[in-house]
């Protein structure tokens, strides 16, 4: 039976019987030696796996056996021999084992002073020293603590145990790397003819450790030194019980441990695509120099899918979505080129069908925000200046719809036209609301009329209007053609476009 | 050679099921198997709690009595049934989990698993176990029993069945929001493939999604999804502010019942 092999490492192999003085390779194992003894010298020893050291074992013996005879520290028996020749005689046997007092202390002695060296063999191991080492497996020359090379091995799929509980770990690396060069599977043993299918079969049979059953690596774990006489097994038939219950609570129900990447998100406008969100509007705004966030910002989560899936339906027909230019090939080339790339008209996207997905399993509608919580609290601080307003109801309140005059005012509807027209067009805006403002008025009585912005109070509905448009004409005069097709609205805050935007609308782009 | 005793050195231990246990590993998520669980072998069930007793007595005609008075449920079979022949179990996920011990590594392996009847009852479930098929059993009876009641509703015109959502709800569970808002007939669920199967297995035809935060940890995804379609009906709408007259718990109602025909077993202090 197998013994723990360190010793063999230590010293030389040849141990001398400590009766007649015989060498014995210790090479293969104590079987030589121990049968010698056995029929030679009739003597048996007992639990010779709990002997730390056999050749000092041996030693000790021999001093004494030449001191006092062999019956003063042995046990003797008479056993019934069966002989080669047939007949039975009967033999004096000598045991030697735990029962004697003596032999306890001395195995007691040989396994602290063993347990000694293997600490301090311990303590050196886990120095922290790098050394440079060549990985038999990926052929990399690296320059690792013992652990390291643990746990590089480990990443090769190699599970020879925690850095912390081995010991003598050069050696064991040794050990391993052998068997390997010579093409042998250190699980099963076998042999084969070259290093992949050795990999091979290593990974197919899940050979990549340590057999249980193998004593020759027992030497290589802390464990099996610890406690006199036991060995690993013993402790996991001792605690085998124990690690099914304390894990049930904790592991159980925590969902958090499941996780995956997310999935790829694609451009708007291009095939770009990317895997995280924050990636997606990046690009987005890099690329085609569209803002997503704050331009999304502007409406309600149901507008939001509406505009997305219309952009989608245009570029996969490789429409323009500004116009009605249409190009097989690199429709984005155009859009950037002519600054179409910004979201349309509300009566463009406005539509019952752009409720359903243009593309299946379309990533970017999941993060559409739906902000109706933070709408809510912004509404609060303008409710009670439109407090007075609601009774002059100009306009509708209701967000969606277009013929809110603030939407009407907003000159990004208007990229191309000349400051001639646009001031046209507002006049007649003007006039036209104002007419529906006069109407509303003559409905309403004793109601104290206040401009929008509370500065002037006037008589009568007339002048209300009045005053609003003389407002509104002052601050156009500030417009100045620009160079590019743009024209822009300084706005201040006497400007009655910002004021009807706070009729209980928010003001749509 | 390959001794079914061990692994400790490393490997993971295995037993006879090593088979079936390795080809459901190596697929991914998704993989669902979602077989009706109609009972094949009838084992007798004998109640332990008073409201399995009212169950099997037949004394309560549906589940939705149970939910109408809140009555925590602790007994799977009294989810099976009422709903058994419905339910459609799917797992969701098995992941091996490790843990170091002193001789090797031990692994057991984790089941997710989502329950419902695609028509108003959804269920999660988790469970680890040294075995796939005792996490997925013991999944299944956890899903089982957190099965909740959804409440679905109309986008615009309120013809035809609910389809949709009722109203915006929103579930958040760790650093996962989910927000569920109703879609009009015919859109489908437009969401990410986790709460998608949800929302299938909870019989919502249409929704929109809108989630935040690491929607990447899919089981907080899961739960949070699941946190929303439970609250649809903690919302309270317009059509349900009319007052209903109160009714008897079941356990007032049958308290006689009870008292005769079922004794407590007796207390092993007693006797």
């Amino acid at each position: 039976m197998p013994m723990f092999g360190f010793c063999r490492h230590i010293y030389s192999n040849l141990c001398p019987c400590f009766i007649c003085c015989k060498k014995f390779s210790l090479d293969n194992g104590l079987e030589d030696l121990l049968t010698h003894i056995c029929f030679t010298h009739r003597i048996i020893i007992e639990n010779i796996d709990c002997v730390a050291d056999f050749k000092e074992y041996m030693e000790y013996y021999a001093k004494l056996y030449r001191q006092v005879p062999l019956e003063t520290f042995t046990k003797s028996t008479v056993m019934e021999v069966p002989q080669i020749n047939g007949e039975i005689r009967e033999q004096k046997y000598y045991f030697l084992g735990d029962f004697l007092e003596d032999d306890k202390n001395l195995r007691k002695a040989l396994h602290s002073k063993r347990l000694k060296a293997a600490e301090k063999q311990h303590k050196n191991d886990h120095n922290g020293q790098c050394y440079l080492r060549h990985c038999f497996y990926c052929h990399q020359t690296i320059e690792v603590t013992n652990e390291e090379l643990i746990n590089h091995l480990r990443m090769h799929g190699f599970h020879l145990g925690h850095p912390d509980k081995l010991v003598y770990i050069e050696r064991f690396i040794e050990a391993i790397e052998d068997n390997f060069r010579n093409l042998h599977c250190f699980y099963c043993e076998k042999k084969f003819d070259s290093s992949r299918a050795l990999i091979r079969h290593m990974r197919v049979k899940n050979h990549q450790k340590i057999h249980p059953n193998n004593r020759f690596y027992d030497q290589f774990y802390m464990i099996n030194y610890i406690e006199f006489g036991k060995t690993w097994m013993d402790f996991i038939k001792k605690n085998h019980v124990e690690p099914e219950e304390e894990v049930e609570i904790d592991e159980d129900s925590d969902w958090s441990s499941w996780g995956t990447e997310p999935e790829s998100i694609t451009c708007l406008f291009c095939k770009h695509i990317c895997r995280s969100w924050d990636g997606t509007l990046l690009h987005m705004q890099v690329s085609h120099n569209f803002d997503f966030k704050t331009e999304m910002s502007h409406f309600d989560f149901y507008n939001q899918i509406k505009i997305v899936n219309y952009i989608r339906r245009r570029v996969l027909n490789n429409k323009c979505i500004n116009c009605d230019f249409e190009s097989d090939k690199d429709i984005v080339a155009h859009m950037e080129k002519n600054n179409h790339l910004f979201i349309p008209d509300k009566g463009i996207w406005n539509h019952s069908d752009y409720y359903f997905c243009s593309m299946e399993n379309d990533m970017l509608l999941h993060h559409l925000e739906d902000k109706e919580i933070d709408e809510n609290e912004n509404n609060r601080t303008t409710k009670e200046s439109s407090a007075i307003l609601r009774h002059i109801d100009i306009g509708n309140t209701d967000s969606e719809s277009s013929d809110s005059i603030g939407s009407d005012f907003c000159l990004t509807n208007y990229p191309k036209n000349t400051f001639e027209s646009i001031k046209n067009d507002m006049d007649n805006k003007i006039i036209e609301s104002a007419n529906r403002v006069e109407i509303k008025i003559k409905h309403l009585e004793g109601v104290s009329y206040l401009t929008p912005s509370h500065q002037l109070e006037c008589s009568s509905e007339e002048e209300i209007v009045d005053h609003k448009r003389k407002k509104f004409t002052e601050s156009v005069a500030h417009v100045g053609a620009g160079d590019s097709g743009y024209s822009f609205i300084r706005c201040d805050d006497t400007m009655p476009v910002s004021d009807f935007g706070d009729v209980g609308s928010k003001t749509n782009i | 050679m390959a001794d079914a005793r061990g692994g400790f050195r490393g490997g993971f231990g295995s037993r006879g099921a090593g088979g079936a246990r390795g080809a459901s590993r190596s697929r991914g998520r998704g993989r669902g198997r979602g077989r009706g669980r109609g009972k094949e072998t009838e084992k007798e069930w004998t109640p332990v709690t008073k409201l399995g007793r009212l169950v099997q007595d037949g004394k309560i005609s549906s589940l939705e009595e149970i939910y109408l008075f809140s009555l925590p449920i602790k007994e799977y079979e009294i989810i099976d049934f009422f709903i058994g022949s419905h339910l459609k179990d799917e797992v969701l996920k098995i992941m091996p989990v490790q843990k170091q011990t002193r001789a090797g590594q031990r692994t057991r392996f984790k089941a997710f698993v989502a329950i419902g009847d695609s028509n108003g009852h959804i269920g999660l479930g988790v469970k680890c176990s040294k075995e796939v098929a005792t996490a997925i059993r013991g999944a299944i009876i956890l899903a089982k029993l957190s099965v909740v009641p959804v409440r679905r509703g109309y986008w615009g015109n309120k013809i035809g069945k609910p389809h949709t959502v009722p109203c915006k709800v929103t579930g958040k569970c760790g650093s996962v929001q989910v927000r569920l808002i109703p879609a009009p007939r015919g859109t489908g669920i437009v969401s990410a493939p986790v709460p998608k199967k949800l929302l299938q297995m909870a019989g919502i035809e249409d929704c929109y999604t809108s989630a935040r935060g690491s929607t990447g940890t899919l089981g907080n995804f899961a739960k949070a999804t699941y946190a929303a379609i439970a609250k649809t009906y903690a919302y309270l709408t317009p059509d349900l502010w009319k007052d209903m007259p109160l009714t008897k718990t079941p356990f007032s109602m049958f308290g006689d019942y009870l008292a005769k025909n079922h004794r407590p077993i007796a207390s092993a202090g007693d006797s």
